[in-house]
């Protein structure tokens, strides 16, 4: 055999071998970039598994979806008609391991109503005004805008959230609540170890039962505010006038209060303690009950 | 086999349910027989256009709004009929209204409603109509609710959080752990350490209410955390 | 010569489920009605499809179809992931039509006895998703809507839904003989309505 043909077939034998070696074809990451036109109010469902999801609100009757699909995705479906879409990653049926997932942006009418559902992927949603609703495993959940309705669940990612709604509730498992700025009408939060942070926070009634999350609040309190955890400590930091009356029972932790009255013990035999005072003329309720927690009461 | 016994059988033969020696019987029939052929042909067009009828007929209007509204309606009798003072579940009671109860055994099932009791009765947010003053949390869990009652409430959310286990182990032998069932798992030891130290203390002090709202709420986070779970979000 | 059909499941061939609708379905059973009203739009036109053909009466059937989903919220714990979800559903819809056609067994007054003719059309409601000769297809539906309602049932049943003559008989709670009577004796039926029509194609 000649040199070159030695050669020719040396090449096309060690490619030959490559391609056994690398297996079957792999997927290639693909972008995206579809438009549908939709409702002013069209029902948007989009779920993901891993990656990232962006969702915005803007004046458009449309919906646009940009993105990168990773290469473990299968497909991206769109599916739906003007008053509800579905935006669905669809992942093999067996995922081995980690994967990439899909990175998508989406912009969506700001009067539509959104729901996603993830799994580690983050989210990232802003300049919606209707209803929002988030459900997320591992993946953080960040979120902007004034609702009407807000639903965030997460088992191990944070929350963090800006803005205002009319009713909001919190769901998570050990993943922490950030909640900034928040004007709400309806709060309600339920952790298992997660904390729960509100900042400047003006409510008319909140709700927060934890176990062992802390609970630390700076704002007001309108109508009525329910605290009850097992271990988590709560602080609550009052700004503006406090009109309010105020419960509070622990079991083992400890009680402390600037506005004045002090604590009394309900029992001889263990450390349990209560405080009931009225601050102005009581016109909203407070109650805190924690087993070991400690209860700190401000005012600024 | 006779002309009218064929004419009978065809209707078995096409649907593949005559015996051997029959069908081999009308076969033979059927080779001689140009009349029971051309029926069979028509019995068989007649299958074939069923068969491409369409698998789908929309309904003219929209049902779902209809439906829902029945749905909301038949939650909002159960509720009533639970006798829970104000408040609208929102939240985690969504997923405890699941439909038809629980989803244990039967027998749990109406208990489940005394759980929804108690657990509806000492979380149910106030929201009352302008003007009303909030209902405390030791008026909704008052003296309405006998101990008796709260142990009874307790007794089933105690057993719906074993049954709860039960299955979790279940999906943990047969699915291994994802990553999200690992963390649920971690969160679980620390419930159950909740909810012993929460039972120490009460039992102790059987007369406390607080405690005994402890207690209940640390099974009921228990039961919300086996709920998480077991959706299918927590299986990847 | 071969037998044409070998008796199709019973569950009229509902495929298995995907990802995206057993997400649906877990979501359902822990209570989240969205994801029961996303189960709604996958499986409303077939549940539609079944009342209709059984009653012949399309505000009935959209009544039924309403009842058959709220029923199944309501037992949604007796489906235990056993076969796919349309199939328990499809079930629980033959249970409802059928139960309703015994309570309203007396006062039902809308069925017409028309076996030659083709009654003036009450609608099938909405577009049928298939393709196929449309004249054929409206045919075919207008003639079965003309059956009387035992022979409407055990055909729609096992002919157009694949259930065996064991399981309509179970359903119905009529004996297996009654069933294939019912059966045979519509087909026969529709054979002759249709001549007509078959005759002015020039078949």
């Amino acid at each position: 055999m000649s040199k070159t043909s030695r050669l020719a077939v040396t090449a096309a034998l060690a490619l030959l071998a490559f391609g056994a070696l690398a297996g079957p074809a792999v997927a290639q990451e693909r972008d995206v970039d579809e438009t549908r036109k939709v409702d002013a109010d069209v029902r948007v469902r989009i779920e993901n598994i891993a990656g990232e999801i962006i969702v915005r609100g803007w004046d458009k009757k449309e919906i646009h979806v940009k993105g990168t699909l990773g290469e473990d995705v299968k497909r991206l479906e769109i599916e739906g008609d003007e008053n509800s879409m579905k935006i669905d990653v669809i992942y093999p049926r067996r995922l081995r391991g980690h994967t990439d997932g899909a990175w998508l942006e989406i912009d969506v009418p700001k009067g539509a109503d959104v729901e996603i559902g993830v799994v580690s992927a983050d989210v990232e949603v802003s300049k919606l005004e209707n209803r929002l609703e988030v459900d997320s495993v591992s993946g953080e959940v960040r979120v902007a805008g004034e609702y009407e309705e807000l639903y965030i669940e997460t088992v191990s990612g944070d929350i963090d959230v800006e803005g205002a709604a009319k009713q909001a509730s919190f769901e998570s498992v050990s993943g922490d609540l950030d909640l900034d700025s928040l004007a709400t009408e309806e709060l309600e939060a339920e952790t298992v170890s997660g904390d729960l942070v509100l900042e400047g926070s003006d409510l008319q009634t909140i709700e927060f039962s934890s176990v062992s999350g802390n609970l630390e609040f700076e704002g007001t309190i309108a109508k009525s505010g329910t605290f009850s955890t097992q271990s988590g400590d709560i602080d609550l930091m009052f700004t503006g006038d406090v009109d309010a009356e105020f419960e509070i029972e622990t079991f083992s932790g400890d009680i402390d209060n600037s506005f004045g009255p002090r604590p009394r013990r309900t029992s001889r035999w263990t450390s349990s303690e209560r405080l009931s005072f009225t601050e102005g003329d009581g016109k909203a309720l407070i109650e805190i009950e924690t087993f070991s927690g400690s209860v700190e009461l401000d005012k600024r | 086999m006779t002309h009218d016994q064929a004419q009978e059988r065809l209707h078995d033969y096409v649907d593949g349910v005559l015996g051997v020696a029959e069908r081999e019987a009308l076969e033979a029939h059927l080779a001689g027989c140009a009349e029971c052929r051309r029926e069979l042909a028509a019995l068989q067009e007649l299958l074939v256009r069923a068969a491409g009828l369409p698998d789908e007929i929309p309904p003219a209007r929209h049902l779902w709004p209809a439906i829902a509204a029945a749905i909301e309606d038949e939650a909002a009798a159960r509720r009533e009929r639970a006798a829970a003072p104000a408040g609208r579940p929102r939240g985690v009671l969504r997923r405890l209204f699941a439909p038809g109860g629980d989803r244990l055994a039967p027998a749990l099932a109406a208990a489940a409603v005394l759980a929804l009791v108690a657990v509806v009765v000492w979380r149910a947010l106030v929201a009352p109509g302008p003007g009303d003053a909030p209902l405390r949390l030791a008026e909704r869990t008052g003296p309405g609710e006998t101990p008796a009652a709260v142990a009874a409430a307790l007794a089933t959310l105690e057993a719906e959080c074993r049954a709860g286990d039960v299955q979790l182990a279940g999906l943990a032998r047969r699915g291994g752990a994802s990553p999200c069932l690992a963390s649920v798992s971690a969160s679980m030891g620390e419930v159950d350490q909740a909810i012993a130290t929460a039972r120490a203390a009460w039992r102790r002090h059987p007369d406390d209410p607080v405690l005994a709202r402890r207690v209940l709420a640390a099974y009921k986070a228990k039961a919300s955390l086996q709920k998480q779970a077991f959706s299918a979000r927590c299986r990847v | 010569m071969r037998p044409l059909g070998t008796g199709s499941p019973g569950d009229d061939g509902a495929t298995e489920m995907d990802f995206q609708e057993r997400h649906e379905v877990t979501e359902s059973q822990q209570g989240n009605l969205r994801a029961f009203e996303a189960l709604h739009r996958r499986h409303v036109g077939r549940v539609h499809a079944l009342c209709l053909r059984m009653t012949a009466d399309r505000e009935l059937a959209e009544t039924l179809t309403q009842d058959v989903f709220v029923r199944a919220w309501r037992k949604f714990d007796s489906y235990r992931g056993e076969g796919p979800f349309g199939a328990w559903l499809r079930r629980l819809a033959v249970n409802v039509v059928i139960e309703d056609r015994r309570r309203a067994a007396r006062t039902r007054e809308r069925e017409v006895q028309d076996p030659n003719g083709i009654m003036a059309d009450s609608g099938a409601g909405g577009a049928a998703t298939r393709a196929g000769r449309p004249e054929a297809r409206i045919d075919l539906e207008r003639a079965i809507r003309t059956l009387p309602p035992g022979a409407r049932q055990a055909f729609v049943l096992h002919d157009i839904n694949g259930y065996r003559h064991r399981e309509i008989a179970e359903m119905t709670g009529l004996a297996e003989g009654t069933v294939k009577a019912q059966l045979h004796r519509a087909r026969a039926l529709l054979r002759r309505a249709l001549e007509p029509s078959r005759e002015a194609e020039g078949s």
